[in-house]
């Protein structure tokens, strides 16, 4: 008989060897049903095996069912969050995450107001981000005070892409008082959806962040969103120990085309890093005041020809 | 025009200890894209039949005992 | 093994041939487009991990989104890219489609870099117009497109490889003939229509490490779409646009200078200073990679050792764990960290692929070829610069194109003589008991194709490169395989010659210098538009050997202003001014 007609594994003959004693053999059984996803046996063949005795078995069955949908996967794999090994909690939390179908959030949230588990409650926070129900918002905000950052961590996540102006005063409050960088670090940049003119303060003051990258994420959010009023702080900015927030800064003085910023994106143009003259000749040209010639013209010789190339761009955009 | 074979150094490596071949386990053999793993029937185990190595890891990333280990090529080192 | 035609031949309506990028993407949209059709999904490997793309990828290059570039930008920018010579109708076409297929990727669960609110987070590298999207977690790819393929009941066949593609009497598709890998089945498929998913013509030179599967590209991909087109009557188009990518040196992957650029990473020399002029990914680009290399300043490096700790430790996350892992394992043992020293860079060894350059199976913005039935997507296909977003873009226009053609048409007759000889050719060097085996064959290939054709091209070298050529084709007869594997290397060698003689064919008819390093002619190095301005097309002649003849631009849709075209000329005074 020719190859090319072989039937795949039917899904009774992977069946049989899930009822094998031998925990390897039922490993890569499970790990087959990802062929057979169709049949709807298939399905109840990987809810079962994450209840297996073996760890390793549950671990393929968490990963497994990537391949499934609906609401009794979903409840399976929130389940196998509390599982007793923690690779298999990782790989349930890992596909929960995957899953793309947002007709389960109900199940997640369900799960999320009944558990204490700081692990439980941030990866179902995780798996909750993209599906963006506003059902997820008491829940997350209540989760912005929890004692565990990575628990924090997710719960700014969720608001942030709810994108509900409502809760930026809380957004705010994570971004300058959380005793997590990166808990800082995600909170400044969810600022970005938000029109209040409350975030000045907020972003200013995250310019002078313990963090580095928190201080470059919000000189990258003020030019984001043009907000005039802190370009005295981003000036500041650019005597920052780190060049990479210089970058950022002054890629938003050339976004907020601020005249005042010439002398010093001027200055930067001498800085030993070429990633900095880059980005200093490129927002002169966008301010296009006539003040910035000088500096231009003696940029003009740069070794890096990426430096040369948007000085002669910004020497022509101010004429 | 009579043939000679010359033996090389292979990049793929299986720890038989770990392999599970000999419960039915192909999964490094599947998604090798240059198809030159093979199951040693005798020793139950996964092996290197042919030196034509991508060193794109598939087969490491996919083992589920992770008893595969690919190196670099020699001749890339 | 069957000798008995019944038992072999299958009937399906679409037949996709490669499981890779596009592939998948076209059998998908195929049955999206008519549940009811018999959709094949053809692999030489397993789909699980197939094409270049097995561990993933780490970021688009192209990604046309609103409010970051539009497609008349992109149009302009790739028309620059490519020295103007370019079909700017097929490039709309991607560009105008990019934006829903990153959607419909995200949609998958393709994880695509966002800002902290769930927006893209697309990163300008160039002034012109081309963005950047990074996916620090694109290592996901493979097994999202094998749930869809699940999901949408699309029949996948893995380890065959097709030999030939068989054609009617009116010279339309009429199905294909099959090689299994492991077991040297012969099959034949009878089918409506063909996609060609096959990727890049990847094992066309031979990487300066002389290992023969330590190629740029995946080594899979052997050229099979080129040389299975270019018999079954096809145009291909640009073949002298070679590709050529710079590299990490002996590691022979792509050091992805661009997914660091927007960390600041950035190309080079020995004094740790950038030199690339040229603002596109280009031949133009590889050309000054390739000065700088020769050059007293040489060679050349990828520079993160100014970057901050914790930027370094994000990009190694991205580079080692997407598109080429094992980069990590080879640095480690280098000694190299990024932290430290610059990592020494190269350029690789010669190929085609339309993906990074333009060297394709002329398709137009349906993805048609000139054979009426049969379609090509991906890296093999014509539509410059079109990377990874437009290998599945044009892999849906396929799919959906393809669905409606079968519609419209009904299965070609087959040519029981046709499938005979080519069963007859296939199996050939099984039946040998001794000979030249495929792995010496290739190796003298493709060592002939670095002395002879790696640019830059001189006209008297590719002619005693012709000659090499016809003397291996001579040496055929004694291609002996020891066993299936064998003979797929085998099958695949004869694929290589065919594209070595077209690459060799369409360069010497090109009489001029154009894209940069691509086709760089020592005795041509002027770019001539007088008589240049145009497309050569390559087919199989009467006399079996590759003809060239020209093919006129068509008309641009998007006209370049004086400024753009300043660019252009720029490009093009740079490239001949050795």
């Amino acid at each position: 008989m020719s190859l090319m007609f072989e039937e795949e594994s039917g899904i009774d003959e992977v069946a049989e060897r899930i009822a094998s004693d031998d925990a390897a053999v039922r490993r890569i059984a499970v790990m087959e049903l990802a062929e057979v996803s169709f049949d709807p046996e298939a399905e109840l063949l990987a809810i079962k095996a994450l209840s297996d005795a073996d760890g390793d078995v549950r671990l393929e069955a968490a990963r497994v069912l990537y391949e499934f949908d609906g609401d009794a996967v979903a409840q399976a794999l929130v389940d196998a969050l509390q599982d007793s090994e923690e690779k298999v909690r990782l790989a349930a939390a890992e596909t929960l995450f995957e899953n793309k179908d947002g007709s389960v959030a109900p199940i997640l949230i369900k799960a999320l107001q009944s558990t204490t588990d700081s692990f439980v409650m941030a990866a179902l926070l995780r798996a909750l981000r993209e599906h963006r129900v506003a059902e997820t918002q008491q829940i997350a905000l209540q989760g912005l005070t929890h004692a565990d950052a990575s628990v924090r961590r997710e719960a700014v996540g969720v608001l942030a892409y709810l994108k509900a102006e409502e809760v930026v005063l809380a957004l705010m409050d994570a971004a300058r008082n959380d005793a997590d960088p990166e808990v800082r670090r995600v909170a400044v940049g969810s600022l970005v959806f938000s029109k209040t003119d409350k975030s000045c303060e907020v972003l200013q003051g995250a310019l002078q962040d313990d963090n580095w990258q928190v201080r470059e994420e919000a000189a990258f959010v003020i030019g984001k969103l043009g907000r005039q009023e802190c370009v005295d702080a981003l000036i500041a900015a650019m005597d920052d120990g780190y060049w990479e927030v210089c970058v950022k800064s002054a890629r938003s003085l050339g976004q907020l085309k601020s005249r005042k910023a010439v002398e010093v994106l001027g200055s930067a143009l001498g800085h030993g890093m070429s990633n900095l003259r880059k980005e200093a000749a490129a927002s002169l040209g966008e301010i296009g005041d006539k003040s910035a010639r000088p500096y231009l013209l003696q940029a003009q010789e740069d070794v890096d020809p990426d430096v040369r190339k948007l000085v002669q761009w910004a020497l022509q955009r101010i004429g | 025009m009579p043939l000679a074979y010359t033996p090389t150094n292979v990049p793929v490596t299986i720890n038989a200890d770990a392999c599970i071949a000999d419960k039915g386990c192909t999964v490094c053999v599947d998604v090798c894209p240059l198809d030159v793993l093979a199951i040693d029937m005798a020793k139950g185990t996964a092996y290197m039949k042919y030196d034509e190595c991508w060193y794109c890891m598939p087969c490491e990333a996919d083992c589920p005992t992770n008893a595969v280990t690919v190196s670099i090529p020699y001749l890339l080192r | 093994m069957t000798t008995d035609n019944s038992e072999t031949i299958m009937q399906v309506d679409v037949l996709v041939i490669g499981g890779g990028t596009a592939g998948p993407m076209a059998a998908v949209k195929a049955k999206q487009a008519n549940p009811k059709l018999n959709v094949v999904l053809l692999e030489k490997a397993n789909v699980k991990r197939s094409g270049c793309i097995s561990m993933g990828m780490d970021g688009l290059n192209n990604a046309v989104i609103p409010g970051h570039a539009t497609p008349e930008q992109y149009v302009k920018e790739i028309t620059v890219a490519n020295d103007g010579i370019v079909n700017q109708k097929t490039v709309m076409a991607y560009a105008q489609k990019s934006f829903d297929m990153i959607n419909l990727l995200d949609s998958w669960g393709v994880k695509f870099e966002k800002d902290e609110t769930g927006d893209y987070n697309v990163k300008k590298v160039h002034h012109m117009g081309t963005y950047v999207l990074p996916m620090p977690e694109g290592h996901h790819m493979k097994r999202i497109l094998y749930r869809q393929l699940k999901k949408h009941r699309v029949k996948v066949i893995n380890r065959f490889m097709v030999t030939r593609l068989l054609t009617g009497k009116h010279g339309e598709l009429a199905g294909a003939v099959l090689l299994n890998s492991r077991t040297a089945e012969i099959a034949v498929i009878q089918a409506k229509a063909v996609i060609l998913c096959t990727g890049a013509a990847g094992r066309l030179g031979l990487p300066s490490s002389g290992y023969l599967f330590g190629t740029y590209e995946n080594p899979t991909n052997a050229g099979d779409g080129y040389a299975l087109a270019y018999h079954a009557g096809a145009e291909l188009s640009g073949l002298e646009c070679y590709q050529i990518n710079p590299l990490i040196k002996d590691y022979n992957g792509p050091a992805c200078a661009y997914v660091t650029g927007p960390f600041g990473g950035y190309t080079a020399n020995a004094e740790g200073q950038r030199f690339i002029e040229c603002d596109y990914w280009s031949g133009q680009m590889m050309l000054e990679f390739y000065r700088e290399l020769e050059s007293g300043r040489g060679p050349v490096f990828l520079k993160l050792d100014h970057l901050a700790e914790e930027t370094i430790d994000e990009i190694e996350v991205i580079l080692h764990s997407n598109e080429r892992p094992s980069r990590g394992r080879f640095h480690e043992r280098r000694g190299n960290n990024y932290r430290e020293r610059m990592v020494e860079m190269h350029i690789s060894e010669i190929g085609f692929c339309s993906g990074h350059s333009a060297s394709g199976v002329w398709v137009d913005e349906n993805a048609r070829t000139t054979v009426p039935g049969i379609y090509a997507a991906g890296d093999l296909a014509c539509v410059p610069h079109n990377y990874m977003l437009g290998a599945f873009v044009y892999g849906a226009i396929a799919g959906q194109d393809a669905a409606e053609y079968c519609a419209g048409h009904e299965f070609a007759e087959l040519d029981m003589q046709q499938i005979e000889m080519e069963k007859a050719r296939v199996l050939a060097p099984l039946q040998r008991q001794d000979g030249i085996t495929p792995y010496q064959m290739e190796y003298k290939l493709r060592r002939m194709v670095n002395d002879y054709l790696q640019p830059p091209k001189v006209t008297k070298k590719m002619e005693i490169g012709m000659e090499r050529f016809s003397e291996i084709r001579d040496d055929l007869q004694y291609l002996c395989a020891s066993d299936p594997h064998e003979l797929m290397r085998a099958t695949e060698m004869q694929f290589i010659l065919d594209c070595a003689e077209m690459a060799a064919a369409a360069s010497l008819y090109r009489t001029e210098s154009r894209w940069g390093l691509y086709h760089y002619r020592v005795d041509y190095p002027q770019t001539d538009d007088a008589n240049w301005y145009c497309h050569v097309q390559t087919i199989k002649g009467d006399t079996d050997q590759p003809e060239c003849f020209k093919r006129e631009i068509a008309p641009y849709i998007v006209e370049l202003n004086d400024e753009e075209k300043g660019a252009y000329s720029k490009l093009r005074v740079a490239s001949t001014s050795a």
